[in-house]
């Protein structure tokens, strides 16, 4: 097994490499001077020399292939430079005072995520075809065709304006995290009832569910001893791989509610053309994307006692 | 005397997406007497798993069943499933066909022993490990104290089918059910499994219920024999009377099919045994 | 085609394509059907209740809901369409390469193929929007750019496991040429995946455009669209409701109709459900 991890790891250091190869890239095609951007927001008028001068100065002019060694350095260090809009105001500060509210929000919708889909996926497995799993499927069937934005700005008209009993947007405690964490994870949730419920009545079907019947253990220790646990294999890497997307999916949120996390960061960003505020978000997203796969394979082994001794 | 296992009209039939019942197995009626082996031949699709499961309640879902199936007096089909539950594993046991696939991949063959242990009231942990070592040893199966940590994907088939029919023994069952437990294994490894089940019904005599498409292998365990055939009863009794007179068309041309195969393979190992004795002068 | 009878007996699928077809139809003839002016703009008639004239009401601006609505069906339906064709398109020529003629060339697109999808496509797709610059065909070409890569691999692995049929081999040996092997074997034997996997794809496309929209990324105002129409309604909610209610649900309905046009298809195509 401690083969298999280190291969892994192995593996994911080229895909590192090919993240911030293509956010160095996707940046640098935009049209845009980064040192005319620069002299600008310094307050001095950008003259040819001065252009000249700072291009030089910021090493604009090295090969590309220098350049992105550079960058990647610094990058490294989370140096990412100033953001184009203010020059006192760094990217990575940005992103450090921003990072935190947008864990706090993706947290909390994970675990309404993992509660809700888990009890309720396992419900409609047990009780196949009652109605309360038929009136599941359609649940699900609706939410998938439902834009979540809709569904957030439904849920505030409803609990924000017309009952009063949430505020609709910024932070500040339980009552403020309720209707974002809801939003966010009913999009999820939607997807997982439906993967953990189909994975339970496939293993409900397995030969050692009949083998256990015919040993005469009792129906409450085969469901939960054999049909579950090997379900949970399953949904802990599937539900593992809903943490780069419920991050990625607070971008929506965060614009709805007023959240002060990254996906309002970026989103800014794109309107004030901020490209190393957007090349930051880029290169984040996609390391945190690569760790979680790496984190979640690794469980995905260490559950299974087959993958466990091979290694 | 009253038979241990007594079968009367026994109906399955299965309900299609239609709503139609589709009828499956079709009056059934057959007896097994105590200590004594009946077994169940036909090709696939016949219908033989199904009266089995049927008995111990194991149909799944969409398969209902009707007649009367008389357990040492009661009826299991009215029976009340807790009722069915602890009969099954204790009195009446199972060995299925694939053990590869009937261990659960999770869990150790420690797990298994104490699992069905626990099933029946036996709730020691300390108890379960040594049952387990001597259940192990009287299957034969050498380093009994490691064998029990592993897990199935670590054992062979040949040997997880030991553990199966051990843990069939662990309550000394008055019934045996084995739904074709030598169809998966390769032919050393079948006369090996043979082997062991002949001593185990000489050393617990149980009754048993073996099915099989094997003649050969039937042949070497079965007191009497029932032949079926879609679903029905097509031939009935003492195993060398339905084999060497079938009276049915379906036996006839089971019965001629394989001793048409049999007779090749003597052909071929009589002109090997020709060519050897040639050669020796 | 056998599928096509299955799929005509199956009375959802029938009725979701009819809702599709009318949608698109309309969106196509938007500017002949007698609708009112989708940008005209009369502050006096704002937040209008349904009526006779304005059948939907109006919004803060005074235009009328269902004629923004019914010309709101380009940019979120029809460019939807244009973009998931586009996708297919090259997702397929690169699959239909790379799977038959292996080799460096199918090394080489799958490695980009891989480094692609190994992120999220929402942050991959926001971060093209991003730098080329809010805009529908920006959008557009970043949903091309990311997601024709998983068809890549689709096809790839179909058309894999068509090249060792037998009547491709027998096309090889007797000295058909490639483009002729490709077209009219392989192609047409990938295509009832390729229906399959669109089908139920759509869905998502026309989701992720108007959400871009949504974040104002997509389309730029005044032109109408459904996830436009929202975030403008969302500054209004508690004047105008129903502002919020009418995109919404036909978001909602398009999506479902394709979604269960998609299951349709796949059971139609599958063997097992005869």
């Amino acid at each position: 097994m401690k083969a298999y991890i280190a291969k892994r790891i192995l593996v994911s250091i080229p895909l590192l490499f090919g993240i911030s190869f293509i956010a160095f890239v996707l940046v640098n095609l935009i049209p845009v001077d980064p040192a005319e951007v620069i002299l600008r927001i310094s307050d001095v008028y950008p003259t040819e020399e001065a252009v000249t001068e700072m291009r030089e100065q910021l090493g604009l002019n090295d090969p590309f292939l220098v350049r992105y060694g550079k960058w990647l350095s610094k990058s490294l260090r989370f140096d990412f430079g100033a953001t184009f809009t203010n020059n006192n105001r760094t990217v990575a500060g940005e992103i450090a005072r921003s990072l935190p509210a947008t864990l706090e929000l993706a947290g909390a919708a994970l675990a309404i995520v993992v509660v809700v889909s888990l009890a309720a996926g396992i419900s409609c497995a047990l009780w196949r075809n009652s109605l309360f799993d038929r009136a599941m499927r359609l649940l699900v069937f609706v939410g998938t065709a439902m834009p979540n934005y809709w569904v957030g700005l439904l849920l505030m008209w409803l609990f924000a304006l017309k009952l009063d009993v949430l505020p609709t947007s910024g932070t500040g405690g339980m009552k403020h995290l309720i209707l974002p964490a809801v939003t966010l994870s009913l999009t999820y949730i939607s997807t997982y009832i439906r993967l953990i419920r189909n994975n339970m009545i496939e293993n409900m079907n397995e030969e050692y569910v009949l083998y256990a019947d015919a040993r005469g253990l009792r129906r409450k220790t085969v469901i939960f001893g054999h049909v579950l646990r090997n379900s949970l294999h399953t949904c802990v890497t599937a539900l593992g791989m809903s943490v780069p997307q419920l991050i990625a999916g607070t971008v929506v949120i965060e614009n709805i509610f007023a959240w002060p996390g990254i996906g309002r960061l970026c989103i800014s960003a794109i309107f004030n053309r901020d490209y190393p505020v957007i090349q930051a978000y880029i290169l984040i997203m996609g390391v945190l994307f690569i760790f979680c796969n790496l984190a979640v394979d690794i469980l995905h082994c260490l559950m299974d006692p087959r993958l466990r001794r091979a290694g | 005397m009253n038979p241990l296992l007594r079968v009367r009209d026994l109906c399955v039939s299965a309900v299609g997406k239609n709503g139609r019942p589709t009828p499956l197995v079709k009056n059934v009626s057959f007896d097994v007497e105590e200590g004594m082996c009946v077994g169940i031949l036909g090709e696939s699709g016949s219908g033989k798993s199904l009266t089995c499961r049927s008995i111990v309640g194991l149909l799944g879902a969409g398969c209902s069943a009707s007649g009367e199936v008389l357990f040492q007096g009661r009826n299991l089909l009215t029976a009340r499933r807790e009722e069915l539950r602890r009969l099954r594993g204790a009195e009446i046991s199972m060995i299925l066909q694939n053990p590869m696939t009937s261990f659960d991949p999770m869990v150790t063959v420690e797990g298994h022993i104490a699992e069905t242990l626990r099933a029946h009231g036996r709730t020691s942990r300390k108890d379960a490990v040594k049952t387990g070592i001597a259940m192990l040893e009287q299957m034969r199966i050498d380093n009994a104290a490691s064998v029990l940590g592993c897990y199935p994907h670590q054992l062979s088939g040949g040997m997880l089918q030991r553990v199966m029919i051990g843990l069939a023994l662990l309550f000394g069952p008055k019934l045996l059910i084995a739904d074709e437990p030598t169809t998966a294994l390769d032919s050393v490894t079948r006369f090996e499994m043979m082997k062991e089940i002949r001593r185990v019904r000489r050393e617990c005599a149980c009754a048993m219920l073996f099915v099989s498409h094997d003649l050969g292998v039937l042949s070497s365990v079965a007191d009497t024999v029932l032949v079926m055939h879609r679903g029905e009863i097509v031939e009935k009794g003492e195993l060398r009377k339905v084999f060497l007179s079938p009276k049915s068309e379906h036996a006839r041309y089971l019965m001629e099919t394989r001793s048409s195969l049999v007779r090749r393979f003597r052909r071929a190992l009589g002109s090997v045994e020709t060519a050897d004795a040639a050669a020796s002068f | 085609m056998m599928f096509l009878s299955r799929l005509a007996r199956d009375r959802t699928a029938v009725a979701c394509l009819a809702i599709v077809a009318v949608v698109i139809l309309a969106g196509i003839f938007a500017d002949v059907l007698p609708l009112n002016d989708p940008t005209k703009v009369n502050v006096l008639a704002k937040f209008r209740a349904p009526s006779a004239k304005f059948p939907l009401g109006t919004d803060h601006l005074g235009r009328c809901t269902l004629s923004r609505l019914v010309h709101g069906i380009r940019p979120t339906v029809l460019l939807s369409l244009v973009t998931m064709a586009c996708t297919l398109a090259l997702g397929t020529m690169v699959g239909l390469v790379s799977g038959y003629f292996r080799g460096t060339v199918d090394e080489l697109f799958m490695r980009t193929c891989d480094i692609l999808l190994s992120f999220p496509s929402q942050v991959m797709i926001l971060a093209v929007v991003g730098v080329l610059g809010p805009g529908m065909m920006n959008v557009v070409l970043a949903n091309i750019v990311i997601k024709w890569a998983w068809y890549a691999r689709m096809i790839r692995s179909s058309v894999i496991r068509f090249g060792d049929r037998g009547y491709v081999l027998f096309s090889k040996v007797s000295g058909a040429g490639t483009p002729f092997i490709l077209f009219r074997h392989i192609l047409p034997g990938v295509a009832s995946e390729l229906l399959v996997l669109a089908s139920l794809d759509m869905g998502w496309v026309i989701l992720n455009i108007s959400t871009l929209s949504f974040l104002g990324l997509g389309v730029q105002a005044p032109a109408p669209e459904w996830g436009a129409m929202l975030s403008e309604a969302k500054e209004v909610m508690g004047r105008a409701p129903l502002l919020m209610f009418v995109p919404g649900t036909a978001i909602m309905a398009v999506v479902s109709a394709f979604n269960l046009i998609g299951d349709s298809v796949r059971d139609a195509m599958d063997p097992k459900t005869l």
